[in-house]
């Protein structure tokens, strides 16, 4: 376990590395990209709260996606399910009158639920008809999308902009730090993430989600039930996505639009990999794309660099994570030799 | 029905032709064993690199030529990442998909100074076939760019190389059983390779007669999902070049009607139909969809026994 998160590392590292020399193939100094995007995300209190803020989602997604890989499926629908959690929560929101913890709470339940089902579904379909579970997935991202956006436009529309109406205040999911955004989505973010350590490490359920993803024909014949933990997985998958959307709408926006998920649903994929499937793994991945997500501000005002560039650089990374058994192969080689 | 005319159909022929490029491209590299999720980041790098070397060069011929060339790059790193480097393929993909989206966008501000759109470049010629223009409804088959009649002139093209030629059936060997093919003495990585890049090739075609064909600029993740339809399609057509085309037809008949209707029914959001699409597409896979069974090997690398 440690040499993978070594190889997590060496990617991290390789990919920064690739993402300098393209810079200066494109005519950008690096160093001071890098050190605006360090600073831009590391370098005041305020920052560093942003950063949090900006963690929180990407752990719920990175927990949705290793769930789906500890299983051995592909939930690359997070991101549709995180809009539909979204839209659930601020409906509920906006449209249910509550008092103040069980409010949020139902809001984020409810989310869950239909991010299940929608993770359920795909589930079903790949058990029972063989239907792969990434193209299902990927067009039920489509379908999130522009039904969402269908809703702001249309019957959810509120004003001029194309958003619903703010939820109610008793909805709203509290700031821990007064003067910045930073809510108690975080304290939620990882204390789930704990449970699923322990989870994961110390039931027979973790134990059999782990062997279906590991080897599903070898499960079977251990007297797995491989069907039933693949469709757990996409269902608990779809509610930790949904969630992610919950919480971005209940404690930071406090209204549903569009565009509030800059992709957090595909970058699940990234934070899933790069923590190797271990949920503690996945807070420090969140934190990393974090940085790179609230440094690109300055990047772009200070260092004059177009924030495209973290896209970049995130592509590079997890392309170096995906050929990590390469590490392992030239380290294995390397030690027969000495 | 509401909306259909014969523009209907002569839109539908023009949005099926990247879809049929990209799923033909699917095919080459999934039949050789190698899952392709990267369809779609070929075609936004290929339909940027088109408009650049158009805008460039004032050709757009030369723009197709580097935005192909581009997305053989992809389909060549695809191959080789999933055998040399034995990762996981979908994850290349994945990959590949993030970084076509990444260097668009940067490279689109970079060279063009705002993000967005590039500005109008010149784009493919339309295409008179004179005998068709005699005919009432001859509008719907003539005056297209090429690449729609190229397109379509494939199909019987790769039914030919998958069925009738030895390259074809090695093709179709390796993706089901690389071993049998391997102790055979076909040179299995090789193939691979070559399958990959050449769907690459084709994806870029598909990119290219979306923006230089279709529109004749570049604007931010503009293929928006075909590169997964088309990825679908292949699914529903059951990875054959006759299956793929009946299929693309009908994604491609969904969105002519869409826009179709976007127009007639300006008071509902465009969203709403723009999601049709992805809908169908949906429930043809719930509905009609009984038992699919994909190239035996695909997904997983293939390492040569020593």
């Amino acid at each position: 376990m440690k040499r993978e998160f070594a190889y997590s590392a060496i990617s991290v590292a390789l990919g920064l590395l690739l993402g300098a020399a393209f810079l200066m193939l494109t005519g950008k100094d690096p160093l001071s990209t890098y050190r605006w995007m360090f600073y831009g995300a590391w370098g005041k209190p305020s920052f560093i709260a942003e950063t949090m803020t900006r963690t929180t989602p990407l752990i719920f997604t990175g927990l949705a996606l290793m769930m789906g890989f500890r299983a051995g499926v592909f939930n690359i629908g997070a991101e549709g399910q995180l809009l539909m959690g979204g839209i659930t929560a601020a409906v509920i929101g906006i449209y249910v009158h509550l008092p103040f913890p069980i409010h949020p709470l139902l809001a984020l339940v409810t989310a869950a639920l239909v991010g299940g089902a929608l993770g359920y579904i795909p589930g079903v379909l790949k058990v029972k008809r063989g239907l792969n579970e990434v193209v299902v997935t990927i067009l039920m991202n489509y379908v999130a999308i522009y039904f969402t956006n269908y809703l702001v436009r249309g019957p959810l529309k509120s004003g001029y902009l194309p958003r619903t109406a703010p939820i109610a205040e008793s909805a709203q999911i509290p700031i821990i730090f007064p003067g910045t955004r930073l809510h108690a989505g975080f304290v939620l973010a990882i204390f789930l993430a704990v449970i699923l350590k322990t989870v994961i490490d110390k039931s027979t359920w973790g134990y059999e989600l782990k062997a279906t993803g590991y080897n599903p024909f070898a499960s079977l014949f251990g007297g797995i039930k491989t069907s039933k933990m693949v469709v757990l997985a996409m269902t608990f998958s779809g509610a930790l996505a949904a969630a992610a959307g919950a919480v971005e709408i209940l404690g930071l926006h406090h209204r549903f639009y569009g565009q509030f998920s800059p992709g957090y649903g595909f970058d699940g994929i990234m934070v899933a990999l790069i923590g190797r499937n271990d949920p503690i793994g996945v807070i420090f991945a969140a934190m990393l794309l974090a940085t790179l997500r609230t440094g690109a501000g300055l990047v772009q005002l200070r260092a004059g660099v177009s924030k495209e560039i973290i896209w970049v650089i995130q592509a590079l990374i997890i392309l170096f994570v995906s050929i990590s058994q390469i590490y392992d192969m030239w380290f294995r080689k390397r030690g027969e030799q000495f | 029905m509401i909306g259909i005319d014969g523009w209907t159909f002569r839109l539908t022929l023009v949005k099926t032709t990247p879809l049929l490029f990209a799923a033909l491209g699917g095919l080459h590299s999934e039949r050789a064993g190698i899952a392709n999720i990267a369809l779609e980041g070929m075609m936004l790098t290929s339909a940027f690199f088109s408009v650049v070397g158009s805008y460039f060069t004032g050709s757009a011929t030369i723009g197709v030529l580097l935005g192909v060339a581009s997305a053989a790059g992809l389909g060549f790193l695809l191959g080789f990442l999933s055998d040399k480097a034995r990762g996981d393929q979908i994850v290349i993909g994945v990959a590949i998909n993030l970084l076509a989206l990444g260097l668009t966008g940067y490279l689109l501000e970079t060279i063009f100074g705002h993000p967005g759109n590039t500005p109008p470049v010149s784009k493919l010629p339309e295409i008179y076939i004179p005998i068709l223009d005699k005919w009432e409804y001859g509008f719907v088959f003539s005056g297209h760019h090429p690449l729609v009649y190229i397109a379509f002139l494939l199909v019987p093209l790769v039914h030919f190389e998958l069925y009738h030629t030895p390259w074809g059936l090695r093709l179709r060997s390796i993706g089901e059983d690389p071993k049998v093919a391997d102790s055979l003495g076909v040179n299995v990585l090789k193939m691979r390779l070559c399958a990959t890049t050449i769907s690459g090739i084709l994806a870029g075609l598909g990119g290219a007669a979306l923006s230089l064909g279709e529109l004749s600029l570049f604007a931010e993740r503009m293929t928006a999902g075909r590169g997964y339809l088309a990825l679908a399609a292949l699914i529903f057509g059951k990875w054959t070049p006759t299956g793929v085309l009946l299929t693309t037809l009908f994604f491609g008949f969904v969105d002519a009607w869409q826009e179709a209707l976007q127009s007639q029914f300006m008071e509902i959001p465009s969203e709403f139909f723009t999601m049709l699409p992805y809908l169908f597409s949906l429930i043809v896979l719930v509905v009609f969809v009984k038992q699919i069974k994909p190239p035996s090997s695909i997904g997983k690398p293939f390492v040569k026994s020593k």
